[in-house]
């Protein structure tokens, strides 16, 4: 009986280990372009233009991940979880890229619409947080393959939906005399609301690959 | 099974053609397959994979007792065709192995005619005779995607028809005798690409009217072509399940590493 030997070489390998290395790098750029964001909403500052730059190279990658994997696909024909491994890279990507963008409107908002703002600004404080802590949540159950992390994300989304929620309401009940500060304000909690949803998204693509399945839930 | 299985319209009734219960081999004291269970379905197109050496074709050849005509075999278990034990001593294992077809890894087809390879089946079973029997021939090279290429020499050799040709001759000279199971062990492995393609698509349009069983050691072939897949390590099924499932997520960790090509 010929002997399996285990541990062959895989050519597929080096291409697996270029696209973990193409989202390790993305995740770093992602983390940093929403904090700056945020933090420049809360605290001052111009940063739409590093921003925006961040945010492309995001896009870049997205694309990169993209024509990598259906090159691997087309070469190695890929299953299993070699498969499950580069589906879930090409969605984690994409959110990836979203949290790029989605920083990037927000950045926008003071720009277009003008200074400080000051109502809601815990709010946004608080949701920020949050936001920023699913992220790092989110990227960190993929990297360690953390099914309990990335279930984490998922309950912490609701959080983050019921502050949103809240929020509208004390909005309506009351608005600020100044409309600019209430569309900035509204505007901006509802881009972190939608960051959080991509958190959820990059956690559920994590499960899916460790699972084999994707749980359905509507957002 | 899986759930899943019912999932498609196709899968909505599952019938099982051949039960094999507890199946044991022995070559001498070797003992080669290891108490196999496995309910191959009427028409679907069943794969069998593995490393070299694990049984595969053993397993296969028991399906229509071709392992008889090994001295040293043993067996132990049952084989259910039907509903009926085909290891049974009173099986007419000459109308077993006409139930029961079996096309092989090297085609290997008579040197004689292409129409007297597709007849002698059916002539030595006394089947068909005159233009009855010119029919038969024509239904089973057309069944075997072979008519349009040879209809206008059929007088020839079939030794002058190219190696995929030539498996699909052989295919046709199977189907002559009106089976309900084709049993292939590794055809393709002979055949270039376009012959290997044009084989696998055979496969599955056979399944319509047959069921098919194909051991093969090609995992992208055991992907495409089967609804059902059998992983075979060291003479036992570690995993059978829906074809789709297997090399999505398969639940088995060496079945895992076998089809990303971690081992074997
Ligand atoms: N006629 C035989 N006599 C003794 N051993 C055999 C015989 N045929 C096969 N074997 C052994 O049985 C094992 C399984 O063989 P086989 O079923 O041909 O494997 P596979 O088709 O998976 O490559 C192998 O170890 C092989 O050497
Ligand atoms: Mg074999």
């Amino acid at each position: 009986m010929s002997g399996a030997t285990l541990s062959k070489v895989r050519l597929l390998d080096r291409g697996l280990t270029e696209l973990a290395s193409m989202l390790n790098e993305m995740s770093k750029i992602a983390q940093q372009t929403v904090s700056a964001s945020i933090e420049a909403y809360l605290e001052g500052g111009d940063v739409t233009l590093q921003v925006r730059q961040w945010s492309d190279t995001l896009l870049n990658y997205y694309q990169k991940v993209g024509e990598k994997s259906v090159e691997l696909i087309a070469r190695f024909q890929p299953v299993a979880r070699d498969l499950r491994f580069i589906r879930a890279s090409m969605e984690i990507a994409y959110d990836l890229s979203r949290f790029g963008r989605y920083a990037y409107d927000i950045s926008m908002i003071l720009k277009t619409l003008g200074g400080r703002v000051e109502f809601g600004r815990e709010t946004v404080a608080e949701m920020g947080k949050r936001t920023m802590r699913m992220i790092e949540d989110s990227i960190e159950a993929y990297r360690t393959r953390n099914q309990e992390l990335a279930e984490r994300v998922r309950e912490d989304d609701r959080d983050v939906d019921k502050l949103y929620l809240e929020h509208l309401q004390y909005c309506v009940k009351n608005p600020p005399r100044r409309v600019e500060q209430l569309i900035s304000d509204v505007l901006t909690v509802r881009h972190l609301e939608r960051i959080a949803d991509h958190a959820v998204d990059l956690a559920d693509a994590t499960l899916y690959m460790l699972r084999g399945e994707y749980s359905s839930t509507w957002r | 099974m899986s759930s899943r299985l019912k999932e498609g319209k196709e899968n909505l009734v599952e019938r099982t053609k051949i039960q094999v219960k507890d199946l044991s081999v022995w070559f001498g004291s070797t003992q080669v397959l290891r108490g196999v269970n496995l309910d191959i379905k009427e028409n679907r197109v069943t794969a069998i994979m593995g490393p070299s050496g694990c049984g595969k074709s053993t397993l296969i050849r028991t399906l229509n007792r071709m392992n008889d005509i090994i001295a040293n075999c043993r067996t132990d278990g049952a084989v259910l065709l039907n509903g009926r034990n085909i290891l049974d001593s009173t099986i007419d294992v000459v109308e077993l192995r006409r139930k029961v077809g079996m096309v092989f890894q090297k085609p290997n087809p008579f040197p004689k005619s292409i129409y007297d390879n597709v007849a002698f089946g059916p002539k030595i079973h006394g089947m068909a005779r005159g233009r009855e029997l010119d029919e038969l021939v024509e239904r089973s090279l057309r069944d075997a995607a072979l008519w349009d290429e040879v209809k206008d020499r059929l007088k020839m050799s079939a030794l002058s028809l190219s190696g995929g040709q030539q498996q699909r001759l052989c295919i046709a000279r199977a189907l002559a005798v009106e089976p309900e199971v084709i049993l292939m062990d590794e055809p393709c492995s002979a055949l270039d690409p376009a012959a290997t393609a044009k084989i696998e698509s055979l496969m599955v349009s056979l399944k319509k009217n047959y069921t098919v069983v194909v051991v093969t050691h090609n995992m992208q072939q055991a992907a495409r072509v089967s609804d059902f897949t059998a992983f075979l390590y060291l003479g036992e099924v570690i995993e059978y399940n829906d074809t789709k499932v297997v090399f999505n997520n398969p639940s088995n960790r060496l079945t895992e590493d076998f089809i990303t090509g971690r081992f074997g």
